[in-house]
């Protein structure tokens, strides 16, 4: 009797385990129905009310890190305008990719992810893993130019949501003690200005170049301001028919080397997170990065005297540019089961309100075009009103990559830098890589 | 008439033959039939997990590996052997990952058992703070690899800088982790270093088993310290040396989690080892999963057959007292 209750016991732990494999698809509904009532408590609930709320619990996937680190106050500040929809907002740092796609192939997909647009969504559209939303009339809220980030074939899929800007970060109390008053748009300007800067002991360049993120938004500099004809280029690229080696990207690479050079004892030692760190602390002038270092900066000294211009790329000072594009593009799964309210959500993070709201915690601009008024950081604040100005400002340049080319890029300008490669080599492989990828 | 074939098959299994009609045998029968329905009971837990996590996993893994899967779409298309020809023929990058983990691996092993060896040998003869360092030595390897990859990414940059700065010495002025041709030797250290306590404790275990009756004749015989070590010791260890470094050689060719934090495979692919390779393939924006399944069968089957030419040699050279 006693083996014969032992051997039941086994089968129910085994039944539990293969259980406990299998996708959950149908709630469990409990033997008194339980569950059941409450849906149709709240359906009913839903369709009775006139102001149409929409009830649910979405899951956000993002890559900025101050939403979830505010989840709680976003949902409060969401319930004013949305009582019945929660969110609970994930951010992942390192391998947001691997998590992404292990959580689509499981079918556990967020309701709402950020990710690149341009070329970087085909995949995703091709494969119906993101939703169609160009009945939601998102044009009316969101600048139609930024729109275009997240269209394919007239179709709107992705919804950029924040502008990012990427430029040259610099000390402006640094720069005020070494003399320079005015910033230097031409590149014997910048050697200049880098010289006097030497003089007073500081380093002239921090570079974070052990991140690989790091090195190919540096590379960017080489491809989107220096390109008379960008989609041109980008076309005969994918034919076959042009080489990332040009007279300009050549030229892009001695700038480059003289960064390196500037960049103190070990350039490839040092990290994003120092070299915000050193530009912070004011040993160290400069840095090629973008508007999202603030919140790293913040750490050391938030009163710091931070500013950004633009990247001097040649002797013709109108050239020296930045580069501005929409981020944080929005897209919500095909999978999802409240596709309702994560189009609301999405919504209500442009609408003047929670686009107010959420510029408070991360001091960047939204792309509503409801007029937020919103209080930046002050590399945006810079980058911003350098737009504003007139002077150049170019679209990130990843968003025309060929799909993988990206950790190339990055890998390759570390071996680099560290001597392992030419540059003959480093051009070679790069325009292999790219035929490989497009094929 | 089942019955019967089933008693023909357990007859089979266990070489035992039943005359029918005899009492004493078949309760022996009987007896050995409820032993392996318990043994049967009891691996029962292990083998389906084993089965659902790691054998379908694996030939679902193989089965990728055959086709040009990204990792996103629902279209698989089967292509059979390109994969293993691409990274054969046409992938640098795949080349110098086998490359990296080669010296990776022929490193990490010799000085691992070597240093875990004499590490031993020491411990065993200072006797009055034998367990304090056998501790003390062992400390490291109870950290997750990922703690001490962080830890040493700290020593390296940060401390080892502040050191140069307060002595002067130009060998902590290095670029440990930024140089390419630094960089290994900086992650063998740090494996070696945190692996050294585990291969101590298997050397310090198989060093006491040895019979004290041998060492004593040896003595007696005159035999010296070394010519001990060379000719009884050593060759008694054959076995803690042969699992030592079995485990050694199996865990270096995957090699992955140290290497990741410490450096992600940089400056550029200086350190890039296979498994560094494979996970950018497969999980980077490159998309490439398939490819990235095709190196990782490569991976498994190198793992394979070196663990296999390793343990037939080892085993060969092995004595006894």
């Amino acid at each position: 009797m006693k083996k014969l209750m032992a051997f039941f016991l086994v089968v129910v732990l085994l039944l539990t385990m293969a259980a406990g494999c299998a996708k959950s698809q149908a709630p469990v509904s409990t033997p008194d129905g339980q569950n059941q009532t409450d849906q149709t408590d709240s359906k009913t609930d839903s369709n009775d009310s006139t102001d149409n709320e929409i009830s649910a619990t979405i899951t956000y996937l993002t890559s900025q890190p101050l939403y979830a680190k505010n989840s709680d106050a976003i949902n409060e500040e969401l319930h004013k305008v949305h009582p019945k929809i929660n969110v609970i907002i994930e951010h992942i740092s390192d391998n947001y990719e691997a998590v992404l796609k292990t959580q689509m192939a499981s079918s556990n997909a967020p309701d709402i992810f950020s990710w690149q647009g341009y070329l970087a969504m085909v995949p995703f559209v091709e494969d119906n893993k993101v939703a169609d939303l160009s009945n939601e009339s998102f044009d009316s809220i969101v600048f139609p130019n930024f729109l275009e980030s997240g269209k394919k074939d007239g179709r709107q899929y992705g919804i950029p949501t924040i502008m990012q800007s990427l430029g040259l970060l610099y000390n402006k109390d640094v720069f005020e003690k070494a003399g320079i008053t005015e910033i230097p748009r031409t590149i014997s300007a910048l050697k200049e200005a880098v010289e006097k800067i030497k003089a007073i002991g500081v380093q002239p360049f921090t570079s974070g170049l052990k991140d690989q993120w790091v090195c190919y938004d540096l590379f960017w500099f080489a491809q989107t301001p220096v390109m008379d004809d960008m989609m041109g280029w980008y076309n005969a690229m994918n034919e076959g028919k042009a080489s990332f080696r040009t007279e300009r990207t050549e030229k892009m690479f001695e700038l480059f080397d003289f960064i390196y050079e500037n960049s103190g004892d070990k350039p490839l030692s040092s990290d994003f997170a120092e070299m915000c760190h050193q530009l912070a602390a004011g040993t160290a002038a400069m840095a090629v990065q973008g508007d999202w270092a603030y919140e790293e900066t913040q750490k050391i000294d938030p009163n710091a005297n931070l500013g950004m211009m633009g990247l001097p790329v040649s002797e013709d000072p109108a050239e020296s540019a930045i580069m501005a594009d929409s981020a944080e593009i929005l897209f919500v799964s095909e999978q999802s089961e409240n596709k309702e309210a994560a189009v609301a959500f999405i919504k209500w993070m442009l609408s003047k309100e929670g686009a107010e709201y959420l510029g408070s915690i991360t001091k960047t601009p939204s792309t509503s075009s409801l007029k937020p008024v919103i209080e930046l950081n002050p590399f945006a604040a810079d980058a911003n009103k350098w737009v504003n100005d007139g002077n150049k400002a170019v679209p990130f340049a990843w968003n025309f990559w060929a799909p993988g080319i990206m950790d190339v890029v990055g890998k390759n300008i570390q071996a680099y830098f560290s001597g392992s490669i030419t540059l003959d080599e480093f051009f070679e492989d790069l325009d292999n890589q790219w035929a490989k990828t497009v094929n | 008439m089942a019955n019967f074939a089933l008693t023909g098959l357990f007859n089979k299994f266990y070489g035992v033959v039943i005359r029918k009609g005899d009492l004493l045998m078949n309760l022996s029968y009987r007896k050995k039939l409820k032993d392996l329905s318990s043994l049967l009971l009891f691996i029962a837990p292990f083998t389906v997990l084993y089965i659902i996590f790691l054998l379908f996993p694996l030939v679902q893994g193989a089965f990728y590996s055959f086709t040009d899967w990204n990792g996103i779409s629902s279209n698989v298309r089967f292509i059979g052997l390109a994969n293993y020809i691409e990274a054969f023929t046409n992938d640098k990058r795949f080349i110098n990952s086998l490359i990296v983990t080669g010296k990776y691996t022929v490193a990490t092993v010799l000085i691992s058992n070597v240093v875990g060896l004499g590490l031993a040998l020491f411990i065993e003869n200072s006797v009055k703070i034998k367990s304090m360092l056998r501790t003390l030595f062992f400390v490291p390897y109870i950290f997750s690899l990922v703690v001490v990859g962080f830890s040493w990414k700290f020593i390296y940059t940060k401390i080892a800088t502040n050191i140069y700065q307060l002595t002067n010495i130009g060998f902590f002025n290095l670029d440990f982790l930024g140089s390419h041709k630094i960089a290994l030797i900086s992650v063998i250290f740090m494996s070696v270093w945190h692996g050294m306590g585990y291969y101590m404790l298997i050397y310090i275990a198989g060093i006491q088993s040895i019979d004290q009756y041998i060492l004593e004749a040896a003595t007696i015989d005159g035999a010296s310290g070394w010519k001990k070590f060379r000719y009884i010791k050593f060759p008694l260890l054959m076995p803690s040396v042969t699992i030592c470094v079995f485990t050694c050689l199996a865990g270096s060719l995957k090699v992955f989690e140290s290497i990741f934090v410490l450096t992600s495979g940089g400056p550029g692919y200086a350190t890039e080892t296979i498994a560094v390779n494979i996970y950018n393939e497969a999980f980077g924006s490159a998309n490439l999963y398939g490819y990235g399944t095709a190196k990782a069968v490569v991976l498994a089957l190198i793992i394979m057959v070196v663990s296999f030419i390793q343990l037939s040699y080892f085993k060969s050279k092995e004595v006894e007292a």
